[in-house]
């Protein structure tokens, strides 16, 4: 009986093929394996010696079957020969077979009893099987794509050839060429790709980048030759690829309708990069993030260009680990952005993802990066960028303007990589030039009016299509460049919209993937409030825009005249409108919006930008510098919140897993009892003086209360003590944040003389969506029926027990939120600076009674969504 | 005496290279993951190290047997733990050394080239490679002729074999620009030009070393030594 012998560079593989082949081959079959290296560590490698010694332990006169794997193994296993007797040596046949099938039929064969010749034909035929299945429905396939009969030179070449005429609408775009790459990965095959109609190529079909320069179009004819031991395999799965319409949706009519058919992407459901962008005059809708309307070119946020500071690599094994590590890192990103699109989008859109995954295993960018690494020393960054920029230039050469575009996701994909090898922030601030107006006669000042219709002049400024912005991104962001900002994604609480609305950007969030496919400089018109981007508004569009905005320039400007006027509802009741401010600087533009008071004195500010912990002197000062600056006005100020996503050094906190539900607010004062006794004597010692309120933020307990209640009274003891001047009562309030506190409000009545609902922290925590994590702080809306509930139910039980209830957080001032607000029962709204003029005017222009009706259906409704659309009724 | 190669000076050849390949291993490697898989530097120092073991090693074959049971030995240990296709090519070419040097244990000079160009031709045979694939025979090649060559024209075994190295150093610069056309390089085709082939570079250490050793009993005149 014929002996078998596998030969491998891993050991298990040899025992583990080995234990398939014995399964057919009966009990008697002999069969002797040579895998991995007898070394410490068991490295991978073949040995001859072992080849060798596997052939005598199978040896008989009948003969030996070799089989291996591959490179050293082909070598060792003819070395073996050289290593045997002279008369054995005739009897020991080395095969070509592919191992696993090949093993199998061979040791059925030898199983049988067949001779050595027969045992070998069986083992190279071995792919038979394999390959009738794969083609039986190539032949059908096949037809269908419309092969034509291979021309005379492709008759004479080696190996196997199929001609397509490429049929779907955008011909190989990225993602059938995403989908070709995949469908020939696994085939031992050489498959080269012609696009004969541009007569561009040969290339290999196992490049992305290749395969898409050919610029293969709607009706080009590609020419697809293969060769090597699968290459009819490969050739058949082509074929289907080609049968299935590339991936794309067959057009049924004859097509033409050019790209409305298939753009009309407007939601956040919606569109890939891959889909072609949005078609002139498409509103795109998203969620109102901050007042005001803007006409201007659309100006896609470049990112900061990453730094490269090392030129070379110091050492380039570890620079070439470096960069394979970031490669894996970002297909790990991709794969989670894919796995999030594929819930929310048409299965076909989150296949762009699957070519983002393809650049990163490319070999024609993985290639010059590793030569640049590991032979020419570059640094992984360094090496990596020369790479993308060569491959994307390619792409940019293309006829084909949608081809063309590819290279930005060549780019971007690119620079994710970059970013996370050189751990460069995504910060995308631009900086000036980056933004200049596209037009150089279009106007010097942001605000030039709207009154010619389309083409004519627009803002001088851009409207900044990104992502998502970080508030120092928005706060990058140059007034007189940018008039306005729309995110694909974001929720209108994240702090970046927060910010931008007290810079007075108009900004829309959560518009959807779509906004993304915009060309830099596509005109867009742009509504903060009605949360709409219209792209290349048509002239009635853009004179509506016009006229609103200059009905709104008008309103500002009304609103404005009346900012120092009380608000007063229209029947009659006072509502105290006061600003947010951040310290003693912003006092001043907080008087001059109007405003009734400062609701909330942030005190983080002045503990961030010092190095050390601020004296108590120090918070003194300008604590009484912003009650100074109020001529009278009330001052409510908030101790240290600190801890959560906001951290001081000198603390030395611990990192905590969840900060948002970590030693924050009183949590860290009550821990740090100095830290809050500090600042408990500076703002009493201003208190004497002046009209200031103490409140206590992120309070969970009544305990908490209490505790620091006792802080407060040590502290006026000592300065009693020292002789220093109190007041004779102080009003302490707290923050309502927490959940349990609106639940727990009669409880927390005995201890406290106001309140004030931060609703951005109590949408958070009601649900479960944190403000700073884009992919969920829209979930976070403060207008969600149930935080409204929670505000009820603050206000109604706070008045029970004669206390007043403020609401601090971004909605109150919100015009669309604030009849909402009152008709719940409050009185108080605090809100930044640039926001109190339009809201006094929407407290003027509200009915209390309607109010209340209007909050009454609030509470009732399913959802923010329904909230806005009652409030918005009006 | 300084016309014979010697067993002794065979092995300490031997020790030489073995060190070179230890002393260059992370550069060797380097080459080889420009364009193949980064372990030739590894492999050879394993496989070395392994060789070095076994000629001072207690069971060692070179108290009998000559020339040729030893470099047999030192191929089989290479088969054996090198692991990648260094090993059956180092291994055939010390198999084929050792066979035609046979049971002497002093070798005339061209004695010695010839069973240096039975080496190569048996590297060439296993993988079979030619000139300018960019392969250890674009080394071992030029070097084994230029022995040969030095032998025939009379010179003595030193300078043959300076000339023997000058002539590898000069096959292994030379497949720097060349498109490999075998082994795991030839996958990068067009990309492999402009790096210098690793199996070339462990080759032409070989030839250095045998310059610097093989003409035994003259210590003195090992550089660096």
């Amino acid at each position: 009986m014929v002996g078998l012998v596998l030969v491998c560079h891993s050991a298990k593989l040899a025992e583990s093929v080995a234990e398939l082949a014995a399964q057919v081959g009966g009990g008697s079959l002999r069969i002797g394996v040579a895998g991995g290296l007898d070394q410490p560590g068991d490295p991978l490698g073949t040995d001859a010696s072992r080849v060798a010694r596997a052939i005598e332990e199978v040896w008989s006169e009948d003969g030996v079957l070799v089989l291996m794997d591959l490179g050293s193994a082909v070598l060792s296993a003819d070395l073996a020969l050289d290593l045997l007797p002279g008369e054995r040596r005739e009897r020991v046949l080395l095969t070509e077979a592919p191992l696993v099938e090949g093993a199998v039929a061979a040791a059925v064969a030898a199983g049988l009893g067949d001779p050595l010749q027969k045992v070998a034909a069986e083992a190279r035929g071995a792919l038979t099987a394999k390959a009738s299945h794969f083609a039986a429905p190539a032949t059908d396939a096949a037809s269908a794509a419309e092969p034509l009969a291979p021309a005379g030179p492709a008759a004479e070449a080696p190996g196997h050839t199929l001609q397509i005429v490429v049929q779907n609408r955008l011909g190989l775009h990225l993602r059938p060429a995403a989908l070709l790459v995949r469908a020939v990965a696994g085939f031992a095959a050489t498959i080269a790709i012609t696009n004969v109609s541009a007569g561009r190529g040969p290339v290999s079909a196992r490049s992305l980048n290749a395969v898409a320069t050919l610029g293969v179009r709607h009706g080009d004819q590609i020419l697809v030759r293969a060769s090597g031991p699968q290459a009819e395999e490969a050739l058949a799965a082509i074929g289907r690829l080609a049968a299935e319409n590339w991936g794309d949706p067959r057009e049924s009519g004859p097509q033409g309708d050019e790209g409305a058919s298939v753009s009309a992407p407007s939601s956040l459901a919606e569109g890939a990069a891959l889909t072609p962008p949005p078609a002139s005059g498409t509103v795109l809708r998203g969620l109102p993030a901050s007042p005001g309307i803007a006409v201007g070119p659309a100006r896609r946020l470049a990112a900061d260009p990453v730094e490269i500071r090392e030129s070379r690599a110091e050492d380039r094994e570890a620079d070439w680990a470096a960069l394979q590590a970031a490669l894996v890192a970002v297909g790990v990103d991709v794969r989670r952005a894919r796995d999030s699109v594929a819930g929310r989008a048409r299965g076909s859109d989150a296949t762009i993802f699957d070519a983002h995954l393809l650049f990163l295993e490319d070999e024609e960018l993985l290639g010059p990066a590793r030569d640049g690494v590991l032979g020419e020393g570059k640094s992984a960054s360094c090496a990596w960028a020369a790479a993308v920029s060569a491959a994307a230039a390619a792409w940019e050469t293309l006829d084909d303007p949608y081809l063309r575009a590819r290279a930005a996701d060549l780019r971007s994909v690119g620079d994710q990589v970059l970013r996370r090898l050189t751990a460069a922030p995504s910060g995308r601030v631009p900086d000036g030039p980056a933004l200049a107006p596209d037009r150089p006669g279009s106007g010097a000042a942001a605000g030039g009016a709207i009154s010619a219709p389309v083409g004519a002049d627009h803002d001088a400024a851009v409207i900044v299509v990104a992502p998502d912005l970080t508030p120092a991104e928005i706060a990058g962001l140059d007034p007189a460049r940018v008039c306005a900002v729309a995110c694909a994604f974001g929720g209108p609480t994240a702090h970046g919209a927060i910010l931008a609305r007290s810079l007075g950007i108009p900004a829309v969030v959560g518009v959807g993937r779509a906004l993304l496919g915009l060309a830099d400089g596509t005109l867009l018109a742009l509504d903060g409030e009605a949360g709409t981007v219209t792209v290349d508004p048509p002239a009635v569009a853009l004179k509506a825009a016009g006229d609103r905005r200059e009905r709104r320039a008008r309103e500002e400007a009304e609103a404005q005249a009346q900012a120092h006027r009380p608000a007063v509802t229209r029947d009659g009741v006072l509502v105290h409108v006061a600003a947010n401010v951040a310290g003693p600087e912003d006092v001043p533009a907080a008087v001059a919006a109007g405003a009734d008071g400062v609701g909330l004195l942030r005190t983080e500010l002045l503990f961030m930008e010092a190095d050390h912990l601020p004296s108590e002197d120090e918070q003194e000062q300008a604590y009484r510098r912003a009650a100074e600056g109020l001529g009278g006005r009330p001052l409510t100020l908030r101790t240290l919140d600190v801890g959560a996503d906001k951290q001081l050094p000198y603390l030395h906190l611990e990192r905590e897993q969840n900060p948002s539900l970590g030693l924050r607010g009183i949590r860290l004062g009550l821990r740090r009892p100095e830290l809050l006794s500090g600042q408990l004597r500076a703002a009493l010692r201003v208190a004497a003086d002046h009209p200031v309120r103490i409140m206590f933020p992120m309070v969970a307990t009544v305990d908490e209360v209490r505790l620091a209640g006792d802080l407060l009274d040590e502290a006026r003891a000592s300065l009693v003590a020292a002789g220093i001047a109190v007041p004779e009562h102080v009003e302490v309030g707290i923050m309502v944040e927490v959940p349990a506190v609106a639940l727990m409000v009669e409880a927390f009545v005995p201890h406290v003389d106001f309140f004030s609902i931060g609703t951005n922290d109590l949408a958070q925590y009601v649900l479960a969506a944190e403000r700073g994590n884009a992919e969920v702080a829209a979930l976070a809306d403060a207008l969600h029926p149930a935080v409204l509930r929670l505000i009820e139910r603050t206000a109604g039980a706070a008045a029970e027990g004669g206390r007043g209830v403020a609401v601090c957080g971004e909605i109150a001032g919100d015009p669309l939120a604030i009849p909402v607000l009152l008709g719940l029962g409050i009185a108080e709204l605090s809100m930044a600076a640039v926001r109190i003029p339009a809201a006094k005017q929407a407290v003027r222009a509200t009915d209390l009674a309607a109010a209340r009706r209007l909050a009454g259906k609030a509470l009732a409704a399913e959802s923010a969504a329904a909230v806005r659309r009652l409030a918005g009724r009006r | 005496m300084s016309g014979i190669v010697t067993q002794e000076g065979v092995a300490a050849w031997l020790r030489a290279f073995a060190e070179a390949v230890a002393k260059n291993r992370e550069y060797l490697t380097e080459l080889d993951a420009a364009i193949g898989d980064a372990d030739h530097g590894s492999n050879m120092d394993r496989g070395m190290q392994a060789v070095v073991g076994r000629i001072d090693g207690p069971s060692a074959g070179t108290a009998g047997g000559g020339v040729g049971a030893l470099l047999k030995l030192v191929g089989m240990t290479l088969v054996s733990t090198v692991g990648g296709a260094a090993g059956p090519l180092y291994g055939t070419f010390f198999l084929q050394v050792g066979k035609a040097a046979g049971e002497a244990t002093e070798l005339t000079l061209a004695q010695w080239a010839a069973a240096l160009e039975a080496g190569v031709k048996g590297v060439q045979m296993r993988g079979k490679a030619v000139l300018e694939d960019k392969t250890m025979v674009d080394t071992l090649m030029p070097a084994a002729q230029a022995l040969s060559a030095a032998a025939a024209s009379g010179a003595g075994l030193a300078e043959a074999l300076r000339q023997a190295a000058a002539a590898a150093e000069q096959g292994m610069k030379a497949t720097i620009p060349l498109i490999a056309r075998k082994g795991r390089a030839s996958y990068l085709g067009e990309r492999s030009a402009g790096h210098q082939d690793p199996g070339a570079t462990s080759s032409w250490l070989l030839l250095q070393t045998a310059a610097e050793t093989l003409a035994a009993g003259a210590p003195a005149e090992v550089p660096g030594a």
